[in-house]
């Protein structure tokens, strides 16, 4: 029994007025906010996530869940140095030039933000220049494509390329996906990784990780 | 059937308050300009429109509830609805992989992957009219355009297109004039229809404003065609997904009959559900099926325009008897709901992937759903009255006129079979995969004559040579 585990549940179930009090309660009763960060409400996501890979849980679920922890982290972050944050690094996603499907897309971004990526979504149909300037702009670990037209694939290797001219292939990871996106596509334009859904995207992430700056 | 008349009403109810209240936004100031005129409230700067009763009123009762979909050989065509009470089957469109019979994995579609889809459309009597898959080994910015002039060359049946770019549109429609015989001729006999997408919830995109704008201008029919998925892009309550297509496909009637009164309009409904698990879009689950029968009720019924949505097609990501059952089922449930038009013959994978064999059963599984839904009057000659009061208590009717006069009406399958297991071992025609693939050679082998003139077929190429040299 950890004094962590009724909190746990309240993440996992999504109770946000439970998991504040709860919170607080910890607070109050002195224990360190970086254990509460990281026994309870770390280890409820790390609950989450298992739970949804084995089908026990529904994507609206996992949502519900990682707002419900971010609810709780907004009590701690005060009292938590900068290093205690759990972050797994700093994605840039986005729909390519001449691509207006985004739901694929969206999960993709919701769904690594509840896994501790901080995402920044630059939305469809955006330019290779786009991507390579924010990029730029944000130095973002990952940088996450998607396409669902065999018409818009190309734009992948044209921003692919278009990091490798403007000197930034090296700093970022790449990843893509979209229904005609393959594992052997991804090795032809030499993105660094492919996912075929949003939960193989957050495994895929977190094995490559992010380039060493 | 899938709705009663007074939840259709309310439905119907609702669907103008939406209509009138939150109306939908639409990214294109000339087709903004042009509602305006024709009297849509439509805000510049927000690029909303909204329509009030009584213009979407006017609206629905200049839409056409019959008219013909021309075909390339006029034997072909297509009027709507079917005068049997039946229903048109139609190809997929759209997809990027392309399975050969005996094939272990779906590979790219190729131009002549089109041909080959053409050819066997042609020969699918419950198939009216054909789209195309995705091309892969073209200049991409023309895969619709090179598309188009393969499926021409290859058909004899109305042609259905699905433009990928705005840019590409100009030439699709170019195409569609010179084998259609022109401006006038096109009009009076439209072998092309075009699909028009919102982009659910709510939006209409330029590209599909472009197009809207394009068809009626030419008069070609449009299938105004909402795709929300549930649980995504729409409400998870199946319903509700069905009042966001139905409103999405309202407000195309309604932009239709403004830009051109009388303008044939389809109301294509394809309906998806959002798998919770996976976030995958599917269109096999039951929510999707429920939506699907609902959604061509309501806008059959409330509306009174013609109806198309999925009519085959399955989930399943290899071809198996998942494939063939779920898109049996689907062929089952929509045709009974009463849609005019069962698209996505011969696609798996949610349409992206597709069989020629699957085809194949399609159209077999149609033309048994047609059967079943014959129906036709009941009056003593179809009870068999006389008959049955001539017929001896415990007697036969086999022998009786009444069955002779009436043996040739069933439905006769060219795939399945009824035999007694010795006789089906004896005539050694193998099991139903084995009996597809024949098919699909016999058909392969002995290709019906391209039907367009080769004058025609040059002028098509020249369209082509102008969209390569000014698109890639
Ligand atoms: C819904 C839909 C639409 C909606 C999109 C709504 C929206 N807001 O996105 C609308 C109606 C607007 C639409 C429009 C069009 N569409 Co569309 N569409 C679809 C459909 C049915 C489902 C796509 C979807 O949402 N899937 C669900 C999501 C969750 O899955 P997903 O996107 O694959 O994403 C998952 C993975 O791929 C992965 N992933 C995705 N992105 C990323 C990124 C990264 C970095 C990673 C790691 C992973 C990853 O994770 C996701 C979550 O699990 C598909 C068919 C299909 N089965 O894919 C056709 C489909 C993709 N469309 C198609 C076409 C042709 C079009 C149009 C050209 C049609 C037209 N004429 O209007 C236009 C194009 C508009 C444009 N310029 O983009 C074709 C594509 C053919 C081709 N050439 O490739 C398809 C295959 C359908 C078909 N058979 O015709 N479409």
């Amino acid at each position: 029994m950890s004094p962590y585990d009724d909190l746990k549940l309240n993440v996992e179930t999504g109770k946000r007025d439970a998991v504040q009090a709860q919170v607080k309660q910890a607070l109050d009763e002195g224990r360190p906010a970086q254990e509460i960060l990281q026994e309870g409400l770390v280890a409820a996501m790390d609950v989450v996530g298992a739970k949804m890979e084995a089908e026990e849980m529904f994507i609206p679920e996992v949502l519900r869940a990682a707002k419900t922890m971010e609810a709780g982290l907004e009590i701690l972050k005060p009292l938590l140095a900068v290093g205690d944050m759990r972050i797994s690094g700093t994605v840039l996603v986005g729909t390519v030039k001449g691509d207006l499907h985004d739901i694929g897309k969206n999960l993709v971004a919701m769904l690594l933000s509840s896994a501790g990526f901080e995402v920044k979504d630059l939305g469809i149909n955006v330019e290779p220049a786009t991507f390579v300037e924010k990029v730029k702009e944000t130095g973002a670990d990952f940088l996450g494509m998607s396409a669902l037209l065999t018409t818009t694939m190309p734009m992948m290797q044209a921003t692919v390329d278009a990091l490798e001219a403007a000197g930034l292939r090296q700093q970022v990871t790449v990843l893509i996906g979209g229904a005609p996106v393959t594992q052997a596509f991804a090795d032809q334009i030499g993105a660094d990784g492919y996912a075929s859904d949003a939960g193989a995207a957050i495994k895929v992430a977190k094995e490559l990780g992010a380039v060493a700056k | 059937m899938f709705l009663s008349a007074a939840q259709v009403e309310g439905l119907y109810e609702k669907a103008l308050l939406f209509a009138e209240r939150k109306g939908f936004k639409v990214e294109h100031d000339g087709l903004l300009t042009a509602l305006k005129s024709a009297g849509a409230s439509a805000d510049a700067k927000s690029q909303i429109v909204t329509f009030g009763r009584s213009l979407v009123e006017d609206a629905l009762r200049v839409a056409p509830s019959s008219f013909k979909l021309a075909a390339i050989d006029p034997l072909n065509d297509l009027p709507l609805p079917h005068p049997s009470g039946g229903f048109y089957g139609r190809t997929n469109t759209g997809a990027t992989r392309y399975l050969e019979p005996g094939g272990a994995e779906p590979r790219p579609v190729t131009l002549d992957d089109v041909g080959t889809w053409a050819t066997l459309t042609g020969q699918m009597e419950n198939i009216g009219f054909c789209g195309f898959p995705s091309v892969s080994n073209v200049p991409q910015e023309i895969a619709d355009v090179e598309a188009m002039r393969r499926l021409l060359g290859a058909s004899s049946k109305h042609v259905w297109v699905q433009p990928y770019t705005d840019e590409s549109l100009k030439y699709l429609i170019e195409m569609a004039l010179v084998a259609g015989g022109g401006q006038d001729e096109l009009r009076k006999r439209p072998i092309m229809s075009l699909i028009t997408c919102s982009l659910t919830p709510f939006l209409f995109k330029p590209m599909d404003a472009e197009v809207l704008l394009a068809a009626c201008r030419q008069g070609i029919p449009i299938h105004a065609c909402s795709l929300p998925s549930a649980g995504g892009t729409s409400p998870i309550t199946p319903i509700g997904s069905v009042f966001v297509a139905a409103v999405e496909v309202l407000a195309m009637i309604v932009m239709a009959q403004l830009l051109a009164p009388g303008h044939p309009v389809i109301g294509t409904t394809l309906m998806f559900a959002m798998d919770m698990h996976s976030g995958r879009v599917n269109h096999s689950s039951p929510e999707a099926l429920r939506a699907a029968a609902q959604a061509v009720q309501l806008v059959k019924q409330a509306f009174g325009v013609p109806t198309h949505t999925y009519g085959a097609g399955s989930d399943s990501p290899v071809f198996d008897t998942q494939t063939t059952t779920e898109a049996a089922v689907q062929t089952s449930i929509v045709a009974l709901a009463g849609a005019d038009i069962l698209g996505a013959a011969g696609q798996f994978e949610t349409a992206t992937s597709i069989s020629p064999l699957q085809l194949i059963l399609d159209n077999e599984v149609m033309g048994l759903l047609k059967a079943v839904k014959r129906g036709g009057p009941i009056d003593d000659d179809a009870l068999g009255w006389q008959t049955m009061l001539d017929v001896a208590h415990g007697g036969t009717f086999l022998t009786t006129d009444h069955t002779y006069e009436h043996c040739r009406d069933v439905w006769m399958t060219k795939l399945f079979t009824r035999d007694a297991p010795d006789v089906w071992r004896g005539r050694n025609h193998g099991d139903l995969l084995q009996r597809l693939e024949a098919r699909y050679r016999d058909i392969i082998e002995h290709p019906a004559g391209a039907f367009l003139s080769d004058d025609v077929g040059a002028a098509l190429d020249e369209v082509v040579g102008h969209a390569r040299q000014a698109l890639t």
